[in-house]
């Protein structure tokens, strides 16, 4: 371990660590623009300069420098102060400063360092270098030249993380820019993640263009529902409106990165119609009656057989399981949806919380699946067929009905994905907390809600319902069901 | 069939329709008038944009009004709601029946007096039916079944029995004086000899105030108070029985000029004329005795609308005490004084 | 502690109150003919002053282009959330051929029932597109109509020559060889 002080505050690292993470252990966010955690260091920015053993003559870059020991860094000294107000200065000579347009503003560090380390005046008073504006990398990626400050995350992003090299820099000193390749539009399925990683304007997506201002917008820290890896996402909406889902660095699953079709699934989510309020044999009922005519179909639960969605939150299957093992329903089934998967972090299963069903004990639908008297489908998945032959009644619990609907004796509304609170476990064994990025309107009640009900428990939250989840299946640390409160 | 008979019955038909449709274009016309006297005295125009000088306005308003949508809240007590309107309004034209607006007409050789019901006791008459106008309002703030139209009755119940006494005592004087409580006595006694508002200046003071809050005018509008309790009475009311109500006010309005001008003005009384000079133009006569009785009305109703607003509204309080304390006391004391002058 | 008013004795021509009532009614019949202050609206007009905050309203420079970029700013001032607007990409056609703005509004809605003409979206456009007009007669049969749209807005503010220009900066030949 390596020891060293910095504002001051001494700090014990592993060795290797460069000076910025190691002050970022301490809470000091030292700028930076060329650095990204999850890809190479290259060091060309220079706004992450501070002073070292009092070396103010030559100030060092803080993202690449390992620490060494008894170093004594300072990051706020009047040297680095002045430093970054001239790297700033440099910056922005050439940046356009048409934020009142740029999809960035708002999160933009050019923005944020500017506020806090820039001068907040410009000397520049010679024309601004003109260079290609709009330029359409792919259908998914747009380029601006002027605002673009070369700090290369993007080519890195490519080489490094997806070992390809769609873009790269072409020409010199002040006419240098980032530019396609000679093979065309970019292709990778990952490329949207440059458009995260930019740390100004100059990439954007195609999709979210002008589409809202980011601090009109609401946004939930939740997993994204599109494929069982479960990668960690923010979810942006305006008005009831899913508008972008944006990764969030978690390292243990999806670093920093999400695959192109995730983040473009969020648009599925946006229904326009939905099942709202309960219905028995196509009538309109209130929710007590539906639930009482489920409970008289079921009766003793021979031959009915339950299929959860595998995007039900583990809650939800916790007080399905509960009713069913209530009232002698022994079939517990979970559905199954596919897309294809590749070997970053796209997963086959199209589902996000396979893995916290079969932890609860529910299986896959047998092949031979044993004839059915009645069939309660739970949540939004596709049911097989061979399921609906001979049934004498089918209930269905989904946001949207669909064909199903008009066969369901007793039809409950549900929640999108989207709209869902509770832990999806996700295929690496990780239990992780999904937030509501929607609301689901009048006529919907959460689904655990519902199944607590027909179990007839006094679970008054959704922490109950955990709680007693938890103390059913004795979650442990190997397999979890409950997301850790970090 | 005896002519007799038929002629009074004509003849007294003809007085009706005369004299109510005077009163009920007045009382269509007095809102106009008041509209543009308050206009004038707030430096503003007033009503000038249905015809000339908005002169059309009031039929404008008449149809409004009848065109606006009835409504009858659902909590109301139906049976008193529609009533009340109408006892509003009747009070007031009954009483127009005693009083005398003119001199006697000669009319194929038969002479007929200027006054639809000629009583004995006419002024009994007429408090006997001012006093039902309370009624009507009282009905409707009972009626309506809500707070301010309440409130507003309990006060107009208060405001016109309390008024009433001092109205019947001011008018005792005028009546020892004629020896008669024929108001047409008391008209011919004032054309020979001086107005009344000159021998009972008292009287007319507590009368002229009694009338005000009598007819719930400013400064004793407290039944409809709209600062204090939104539209009083009539808050429930809408359409065509609030027009009743509007029009019974001004009708009530016009009685009581009306009274002040038979009891202290002299009736259609000039000061150079006597009765003989009325008798010797005949028939003219009578029709300049009817002119300067409504001129005499009309002023007074001016009067009406200049002292609305001059004053602001009395307090409760101050009402009861200024009924009770102080007109009732002089009410008494014009009484003795007016005895004691008469002493044979 | 209250505060005690001490209050006059009044005399017994006070006390009488007849004596102010006379002086009331003297002061209201002499009102009576005085000259009228009254503005015969729709006939005349009152004065308008130049900084008068009337109906909001867009305005295109003296080549008819639109200044709006749709930052919505104006958006974010606006206490009391009158304006909505759309944003989207600038049209394609020639008179933004030299433009450096890419974005343009798509829709532009001001709710006149909202709007209280306080004047901040004037004041924080950073391109001078959206100006407080003196346009006061704003009237409609129903409420859809007094959310102003683009055309409307368009349409009342006019045309403002001078000021911000966005298209001007590569009109002066330097930096052609990038493209």
């Amino acid at each position: 371990m390596i020891k060293l002080t910095i504002d001051g505050q001494e700090v014990e690292v592993e060795p290797g660590t460069t000076i910025l993470e190691a002050a970022r252990t301490l809470g000091t966010e030292v700028p930076h623009y060329c650095y990204h955690q999850d890809i190479g260091i290259d060091g060309n920015c220079r706004i992450c300069l501070v002073e070292v053993n009092g070396n103010t003559d030559k100030l060092t870059i803080s993202c690449k420098q390992p620490c060494g020991e008894g170093m004594d860094v300072k990051t706020e000294s009047d040297a680095v102060v002045k430093a970054r107000k001239g790297v700033m200065e440099f910056l922005l000579i050439n940046h356009p400063l048409d934020c009142t347009i740029c999809d960035q503003a708002g999160e933009c560090p050019l923005q944020d360092y500017s506020y806090h380390y820039g001068s907040g005046d410009s000397r520049f008073v010679e024309q601004k270098r003109n260079k290609r504006k709009k330029v359409e990398f792919s259908d998914k990626v747009v380029f601006d030249g002027e605002r673009c400050i070369l700090c290369t995350r993007c080519t890195r992003f490519f080489e490094e993380v997806r070992d390809c090299r769609p873009i790269g820099v072409e020409n010199m000193g002040g006419k240098s820019t980032i530019t396609l390749g000679p093979n065309g539009p970019i292709e990778d399925p990952y490329q949207l993640n440059i458009v995260d990683i930019c740390p100004v304007g100059a990439l954007t997506s195609q999709d979210f263009r002008f589409k809202q201002r980011i601090w009109f917008m609401d946004f939930a820290e939740t997993v994204c529902p599109g494929c069982a890896k479960g990668c960690n996402i923010t979810a942006g909406a305006y008005q009831g409106k899913l508008l972008r889902f944006v990764p969030r660095r978690n390292p243990d699953v999806n670093k920093s990165w999400m695959c192109d079709d995730g983040r473009l699934s969020y648009d599925d989510y946006n229904i326009t119609e939905r099942t709202r309020g309960a219905k028995v044999a196509g009538a309109d009922a209130s929710f007590e009656e539906a639930l009482a005519k489920i409970g008289e179909l079921v009766g003793d639960g021979s031959g009915v057989a339950v299929l959860a969605s595998t995007s039900d939150t583990c809650e939800e299957l916790h007080a399905i399981r509960t009713w069913a093992g209530k009232v002698g329903v022994t079939h517990l089934w979970h559905g199954a949806e596919t897309w294809e998967g590749d070997d970053f972090l796209k997963e086959e299963d199209a589902t996000p919380n396979t893995a916290g069903a079969q932890r609860l004990g529910f299986t896959p639908v047998p092949t031979e699946a044993p004839s059915l008297r009645g069939l309660v489908v739970a949540g939004d998945c596709p049911v097989p067929p061979a399921l609906l032959a001979d049934l004498d009644f089918l209930v269905l619990q989904a946001p949207v009905a669909g064909e199903l609907g008009e066969a369901a004796m007793v039809l409950l509304p549900g929640l999108t994905r989207v709209e869902k609170k509770g832990t999806w476990v996700n295929c690496l064994g990780h239990a992780q907390k999904v937030q509501p990025a929607l609301e689901p309107g009048p006529g919907v009640r959460e689904d655990w809600e519902l199944w607590r009900d027909l179990a007839g428990e006094d679970w008054t939250t959704l922490k109950a319902v955990t709680r007693a989840m938890e103390a059913a299946s004795g979650s442990s640390s190997d397999t979890p069901l409950v997301a850790s409160e970090s | 069939m005896n002519t007799d008979l038929i002629f009074g019955i004509v003849a007294n038909l003809a007085k009706i329709i005369i004299l109510t449709h005077t009163v009920l274009i007045l009382a269509m016309y007095m809102p106009w008038v008041e509209r543009k006297v308050s206009a004038w005295i707030q430096d503003r125009v007033g009503p000038n944009r249905v015809g000339y000088a908005g002169l059309l306005q009031p039929i404008a308003d008449t149809f409004k009004f009848i065109f606006k949508e009835d409504v009858v809240p659902g909590h109301v007590d139906k049976v008193l709601y529609v009533l009340s309107p109408c006892l509003a309004v009747i009070p007031s034209l009954f009483i127009l029946a005693v009083i005398p607006f003119g001199p006697s007409v000669e009319v194929m050789g038969r002479t007929v007096d200027l006054v639809i019901a000629d009583l004995g006791v006419g002024i009994l008459f007429v408090f006997a039916f001012s006093s039902l106008a309370v009624y009507g309002i009282t009905f409707a703030g009972w009626a309506s079944n809500s707070k301010y139209p309440l409130l507003g009755g309990v006060r107009s119940s208060a405001q016109m029995i309390s008024y009433e006494i001092c109205l019947g005592l001011s008018v005792v004087g005028i009546f020892m004086g004629a020896e008669s409580l024929r108001l047409l006595d008391v008209v011919n006694q004032q054309i020979d000899g001086t107005w009344n508002i000159f021998t009972q200046p008292i009287g007319f003071l507590v009368f002229v105030i009694a009338a005000f809050a009598e007819t719930n005018r400013l400064p004793f509008d407290l039944p409809e108070a709209e600062t204090e309790l939104v539209a009083g009475y009539h808050t429930e009311y809408s359409s065509i029985k609030f027009t009743m109500f509007f029009a019974g006010e001004y009708a009530a309005m016009f009685v009581f000029a009306a009274l002040v001008t038979v009891l202290f003005l002299g009736g259609w009384d000039l000061p150079f004329m006597d009765s003989g000079t009325f008798a010797a133009m005949g028939n003219w006569g009578a029709l300049l005795g009817f002119g300067v009785f409504l001129f005499k009305s009309f002023l007074f109703l001016l009067f009406y609308v200049w002292v609305r607003f001059t004053l602001p509204r009395f307090r409760f309080d101050q009402l009861m005490h200024l009924g009770w304390k102080v007109l009732l006391p002089l009410g008494l004391a014009n009484i003795l004084i007016t005895g004691l002058f008469n002493l044979p | 502690m209250a505060k005690v008013v001490e209050r006059r004795k009044l005399n017994f021509w006070e006390e009488l109150y007849l004596p102010a009532i006379a002086e009331g009614l003297g002061r209201t019949f002499k009102q009576m003919f005085k000259p009228e202050i009254t503005l015969q609206y729709p006939e005349q007009r009152p004065v308008i002053e130049d900084d008068y905050r009337g109906a909001p309203g867009l305005v295109k420079d003296e080549e008819g282009r639109e200044k709006c970029v749709s930052c919505q700013l104006c958006e974010y001032i606006c206490p009391p959330k009158a304006i909505v607007i759309v944003p989207g990409e600038a049209p394609e056609d020639t008179a933004y051929d030299y433009s450096n703005i890419e974005k343009a509004p798509k829709e532009f809605y001001i709710d006149m029932l909202r709007c209280i003409y306080c004047g901040y979206c004037e004041e924080i456009c950073p391109e001078q597109a959206i100006f407080m007009t003196r346009e006061y007669e704003l009237n409609a049969a129903t409420r859809q109509e007094l959310v102003h749209d683009k055309p409307r807005l368009y349409e009342i503010g006019g045309t403002r020559p001078g000021l911000i220009k966005k298209w001007k900066h590569k009109d002066d030949g330097r930096g052609a060889e990038d493209h």
